[in-house]
């Protein structure tokens, strides 16, 4: 079996896990919800139908993608019944992933606070933008008008940063690695705060890149005006996490088109790409890297966007290929700017700890604990223990899952075999990966440096 | 031998396969005093509590009600640091430690209440013994014994740890690897004493349930 196949097929039976155990969940609520039991029973013999067709599938790939999409299907009904049965559940968002992200752009927008939502679509990281943060300002207008007693705009000046509420979606909960996704929807906070670079794009190019794409794309410009807060969001999300969004990104495998809000992956990835080769985590110049793995991963998501019709971003037309590199540099170099103290980079997953006297790189040794079936929490640096960073913990995570040998010793660790032993696998390295990062906040808070 | 508290930072220095793990060590000096030869444990974060009214009876032969009923039957509450969760007379209630444990394989370990909880009736744990090679949270068993209700809060020091080196080294076991992270409801039985004993109960029922009679009355016939 090809490696395509068998990751589709890696990725096809942890969804359908994911279905089931949505299924369990659901059944002691739906008791009380007679209208939903039918639709209940309905959704368990799917679960039974879906199994039944991986396991017929098991040789061929083709027939992967029907059982994706009756999965997305039977997923979308599942969650849109979750959601009448059950309402408020903002308190089983995974906290400890969102409260790292929040202490690290609270250093770019002080007192910021990031509110996060579970959405009932499959894979559907989102950013609501006319809720919250509208509501904050109009609070904060209202309350800091001339007519308001000294006392209360005093206390309005003191009101939280609020970004606007971000969607994470409830069948991912337990996915932790996924959530480095939720960098970007954060990008787009820092977009709102912080603004967007000036990129105008020549005009005979526009019309070069509107000639080769489908007429139906309408006007590049309108495209661009859309695009451009999700290129730099983007970048912020590599800039806050280092690889491990666009690990989440390419997992969660978006679609693009005219009428989308995203831009092609092809483009998305360059993007972050480029970003991640000026923080140094990818160096053309080195032909073996440890994070080669990226750029193979990566080059195949490229070549399956570069190939689809009306691609405006088509490899062959080289004068926007150079104009593209241009526009990208320009998106990291906007982003780089403005967080120069803050930005993740690869020296500085390096630098802190001894490699002078045998001591083996940060990295490594955040690898090394997931493998000993320890959480990635500290790291050693001239003898002594100190708590590791969420960027560090994160890609450590990604570094175990998305390197073949790693994953292979990692799921051997646990002595079985198999599909289902590597679902097990994955859900405790997402636990290790959890209880990690929730093990260096409560070490912050306890007042333990990081 | 159990390990004093030298030797426990020396196996936590140790190299990969022999380091013994405890993390996260908020106050190592507190928690890993030179002169005794145990480990405090702290109270972690996540707790589970029994409801009763979901489940008529624990039926360790039941396999549609460990799928299902449990599920209903044990309610997960997360308390933050700093929060409290009280725990009134008589009531059970299953808890984690806040540390992660990765026990190398000759080392084991015994989780032992500490006489301050005791003296006022909380009973930390029933189940005490942690097998060499474990890896994960360990699941404390809560019950106040006492008549006042009792507070607490993640990051209490509840219970306290004595390692005992194993010789010759344990062989790894693959159910040793759980990765717990908070507290675990376990299946009452292993798979093989399940599939007997579950045999053994349908054919007492079938032989009960042909005839009609209850247990008493078919011994007496026969």
């Amino acid at each position: 079996m090809s490696i395509q196949a068998d990751e589709l097929r890696k990725k096809t039976y942890f969804r359908l896990r994911a279905l089931q155990g949505a299924v369990q969940e659901l059944g002691p609520r739906v008791r009380w919800a007679t209208s939903a039991r039918f639709l209940w029973n309905l959704l368990r013999s799917s679960a039974v139908g879906l199994k039944q067709q991986l396991v017929a599938a098991d040789s061929n790939a083709a027939s992967f993608s029907q059982v994706v999409q009756s999965i997305d299907s039977t997923t979308d009904v599942l969650h849109s019944l979750l959601w009448c049965v059950e309402t408020g559940s903002a308190e089983r968002v995974p906290q400890p992933i969102v409260s790292a992200l929040e202490h690290l752009v609270s250093q770019l927008v002080p007192e910021s606070r990031v509110l996060v939502c579970y959405d009932w679509s499959p894979s559907n990281y989102g950013y609501l933008r006319e809720f919250l943060g509208d509501l904050t300002n109009n609070i904060r207008t209202a309350v800091l008008s001339d007519s308001v007693e000294e006392p209360v705009r005093r206390a309005a000046d003191h009101l939280p940063e609020f970004f606007p509420v971000i969607f994470l979606p409830a069948a991912e909960r337990d996915n932790v690695l996924l959530h480095a996704a939720l960098a970007h929807e954060i990008g787009h906070g820092l977009v709102e705060k912080l603004g967007l670079p000036a990129i105008q794009v020549p005009p005979e190019l526009a019309s070069t890149i509107l000639t080769l794409s489908a007429p139906e794309w309408g006007d590049l410009y309108e495209l661009h005006g859309r695009w451009l807060r999700e290129l730099v969001a983007d970048a912020w999300a590599v800039c806050l996490l280092g690889p491990a969004p666009l690990m989440s990104l390419e997992m969660l495998a978006p679609t693009f088109g005219p009428e989308r809000t995203h831009p092609s992956s092809n483009l998305r990835f360059r993007v972050m790409q480029q970003c991640l080769r000026a923080t140094g985590f990818i160096s053309d110049e080195t032909p073996v890297t440890d994070m080669e793995w990226i750029a193979a991963k990566t080059t195949s998501a490229i070549e399956l966007s570069a190939s689809a019709v009306g691609n405006p971003n088509l490899p062959h037309c080289a004068s926007a290929r150079t104009w593209m590199e241009q526009y990208i540099d320009h998106i990291a170099a906007f982003v780089h700017g403005k967080a120069s103290d803050l930005v993740y980079t690869a020296q500085r997953w390096e630098d802190e700890c001894d490699t002078r006297e045998g001591g083996t790189a940060r990295r490594h040794q955040l690898v090394r604990r997931l493998l000993y079936a320890a959480p990635a929490d500290v790291i050693e640096i001239n003898g002594a223990e100190i708590p590791a960073n969420l960027p560090a913990i994160v890609n450590a995570g990604w570094t175990v899952y998305a390197d073949p040998q790693l994953w292979h010793s990692f799921v051997e660790s646990f002595g079985e075999a198999g599909l289902d032993a590597e679902y097990k696998a994955n859900r405790k390295l997402q636990r290790l990966v959890l209880k990690a990062i929730d093990s260096v906040n409560i070490q912050h808070k306890w007042g333990l440096e990081s | 031998m159990i390990l004093s508290a030298a030797k426990i930072r020396d196996r936590m220095n140790d190299p990969y396969p022999r380091k013994l793990v405890v993390s996260p060590v908020l106050d190592a000096t507190q928690q890993l005093q030179s002169g005794e030869g145990s480990m405090d444990l702290r109270l972690g974060q996540e707790f589970m509590l029994p409801d009763p009214a979901v489940l008529g009876c624990l039926d360790a032969l039941d396999e549609a009600q460990a799928e299902r009923e449990l599920t209903g039957y044990l309610r997960a509450v997360h308390v933050s640091l700093g929060g409290t969760f009280v725990l009134h007379p008589r009531q059970f209630a299953l808890a984690a430690t806040l540390e992660y444990l990765r026990l190398p394989t000759d080392i084991s370990a015994h989780v032992m209440g500490r006489s301050r909880w005791a003296r006022v009736g909380l009973i930390i744990a029933m189940a005490t013994y942690v097998h060499p090679g474990y890896a994960g949270c360990l699941t404390l068993e809560l019950q106040n014994l006492g008549e006042a209700p009792i507070q607490l809060s993640p990051g209490f020091p509840i219970a306290q740890l004595l390692f005992e080196e194993v010789k010759p080294p344990h062989t790894q076991q693959p159910g040793q690897l759980a990765c717990a992270t908070g507290p675990e409801f376990w299946s009452l039985l292993s798979n093989s004493d399940l599939a007997k004993l579950t045999d053994l109960r349908r054919g007492h029922d079938t032989l009960t349930g042909d005839r009609g009679w209850t247990d008493h009355h078919a011994k007496k016939s026969d």
